[in-house]
């Protein structure tokens, strides 16, 4: 599906040209302990089979941005102020009971080491099976043809099923994890860089992998990435990010052509290219 | 893999820095069948020059390094050092050559000593080489700091209290302090963001052009690697498929290439 975006962050107009809107945040700062906001006046939309990238640094805040939208900022981090509607609820109040129903269903999340969340100790069929019947209340045999389909989905073996986590590389740990973040297709994914550890050519399964899961299942994807490339291909919008703050945000072709921020005209500039300028 | 390239650098440059011939690495596996890691590699090195080795994951680039620096003894196979082969069993021999080589690693953090001052790890290659006593350490290390662009209060801070892009630029300023030849990276940028991989990629082309540095990238990136070499080996399960000019890079033919090539995303 694809949407028109060309009056970004008005959620007025949006409706009232009749365009669905998943997720909005309106105005949002989150703060870390007693200090001043960390991240300060995010405001964005995300409509159905939407990719939004939000670009930036380390230390930008875009993870502590898509961790807020799952109710799971790290440490002692908080929503100060703004909100933020999901599905026309507003979720910055949930209880962690309520949490649940959202986590894992309607709202999944990719992370950068998801292979890491595993039980090392544990096989890997099991572990996805017991995944996969908790969300869908499907039976063992019916659960486990599912993690076959999964897997295949992101190009592992099934073979894969009876081994341990530790026993997998880096790359094919993170597809693990993006496999079981696809169990129920999710309305809502959230994906922190979730190629960055990836070689290239398994990144580019990666990246048509979850392409197609927001064409055709029309998924909203948020992606966290500091590769401008990876974010220029996927997205349909863009949001660059720097200490804390929106520099940029607007669709993808008027981030490539005409950027507002020397930042963004900076991380434009720096990807390395093909065909373009070499350092020697 | 055209042989044509190879021959006619050879011919260019008599004396390569460094060479090496059919090496060569196998590992038994716990099954009793054996993985060949590296499977007769033949390329060279030019003094002053930049040499990309891409491959993805899996590929040998690792163990190749690993043979390069004589942190592994290789299968089979020669490495030649300014022409001289090196004898993986002649101890003084190797220590020679390894004030020669230094390497560069992916992972900043697990590089340092955590409990280690920046000046004292900067130093510490030296120390090991008997060529530097104590007191020394702090203007050492301030030379050096300047070097990779760094403040000389740095020298004063623990790894944990800097970047990334800081701990991989005093990594690479604690390669420099032994003066060597050849400096490998391994993945050196790739966990790093665009813009720190930018800033260092710069540096390093500068250091290389002002000290007439030889550097070894390894690097899964292959727009990276063409950047910043001027000849590019791509390895595939632990062959090497294609060895070419970087400029050339884009026009090759070998499919494993061309596959390398379409994966990178361009704006």
């Amino acid at each position: 599906m694809k949407v028109d975006t060309t009056v970004i962050n008005d959620k007025g107009t949006r409706e009232a040209l009749g365009k669905q809107v998943l997720l909005s945040v309106e105005d949002m700062d989150i703060t870390y302990g007693k200090g001043a906001a960390a991240i300060r006046g995010i405001s964005f939309t995300i409509s159905p089979g939407e990719v939004l990238a939000i670009v930036g640094e380390s230390g930008s805040g875009k993870t502590s941005i898509i961790r807020a939208l799952l109710g799971c900022i790290s440490g002692d981090g908080q929503i100060a102020k703004g909100t933020i509607t999901f599905d026309g609820t507003d979720i910055t109040a949930l209880t962690n009971e309520e949490w649940r129903r959202y986590r894992g269903r309607s709202i999944s999340m990719i992370f950068q080491d998801s292979g890491n969340a595993l039980d090392q100790i544990m096989r890997i069929g099991k572990q996805m099976v017991e995944h996969i019947s908790r969300l869908t209340g499907k039976d063992k045999e019916a659960a486990e043809e599912e993690a076959r389909t999964l897997l295949a989905r992101v190009a592992l073996p099934s073979d894969v099923l009876h081994r341990y986590p530790f026993e997998l590389s880096g790359g094919q740990r993170q597809r693990l994890g993006i496999a079981m973040a696809m169990t129920v297709t999710p309305k809502l994914l959230l994906a922190d860089e979730p190629t960055s550890a990836l070689d290239t050519t398994t990144q580019a399964q990666i990246v048509e992998e979850l392409l197609r899961l927001a064409k055709d299942k029309g998924t909203a994807i948020i992606i966290v990435t500091h590769n401008m490339g990876v974010a220029v291909h996927m997205a349909d919008k863009i949001m660059v990010m720097k200490e804390g703050r929106v520099v940029d945000y607007d669709r993808k072709d008027v981030i490539v052509t005409e950027p507002k921020s020397e930042y963004t005209k900076t991380l434009l500039a720096v990807v390395p290219s093909l065909y373009g300028k070499r350092y020697i | 893999m055209d042989r044509n390239v190879i021959d006619s650098d050879a011919i260019a440059a008599a004396t390569p820095l460094l060479r090496v011939e059919g090496l060569c690495k196998s590992f038994a596996l716990p099954g009793g069948s054996i993985v060949k890691a590296c499977d007769s590699i033949s390329l060279t090195v030019d003094e002053g020059q930049s040499l990309g080795i891409v491959g993805e994951s899996g590929s040998g680039k690792t163990t190749l390094m690993k043979m390069l620096m004589q942190l592994i003894p290789a299968s089979s196979g020669t490495i030649y050092f300014q022409g001289h082969a090196i004898d993986c069993r002649n101890k003084s021999q190797q220590l020679e050559y390894h004030q020669h080589i230094q390497m560069v690693f992916q992972d900043s953090t697990s590089a340092f000593n955590p409990r280690m001052k920046v000046a004292d790890s900067l130093c510490e290659p030296l120390y090991n080489q008997g060529l530097l006593k104590g007191r020394d350490s702090v203007e050492v290390a301030a030379t050096y700091l300047d070097m990779v662009e760094l403040s000389k209060d740095i020298a004063y801070r623990y790894p944990h209290e800097l970047s990334g892009g800081q701990r991989q630029r005093i990594a690479i300023a604690r390669a420099l302090v032994a003066h060597p030849d050849i400096i490998i990276f391994d993945e050196a940028t790739s966990a790093l963001d665009v813009s720190v991989q930018d800033a260092i990629a710069r540096l390093l082309v500068k250091l290389q052009k002002e000290h007439g540095y030889t550097y070894i990238f390894v690097a899964h990136d292959i727009a990276f690697v063409r950047c910043i070499c001027h000849k590019v080996a791509v390895m595939h399960k632990g062959k090497l498929v294609d060895y070419l000019a970087a400029d050339t890079l884009v026009q090759s033919d070998n499919p494993y290439t061309r596959r390398l090539i379409q994966s990178v995303y361009e704006i």
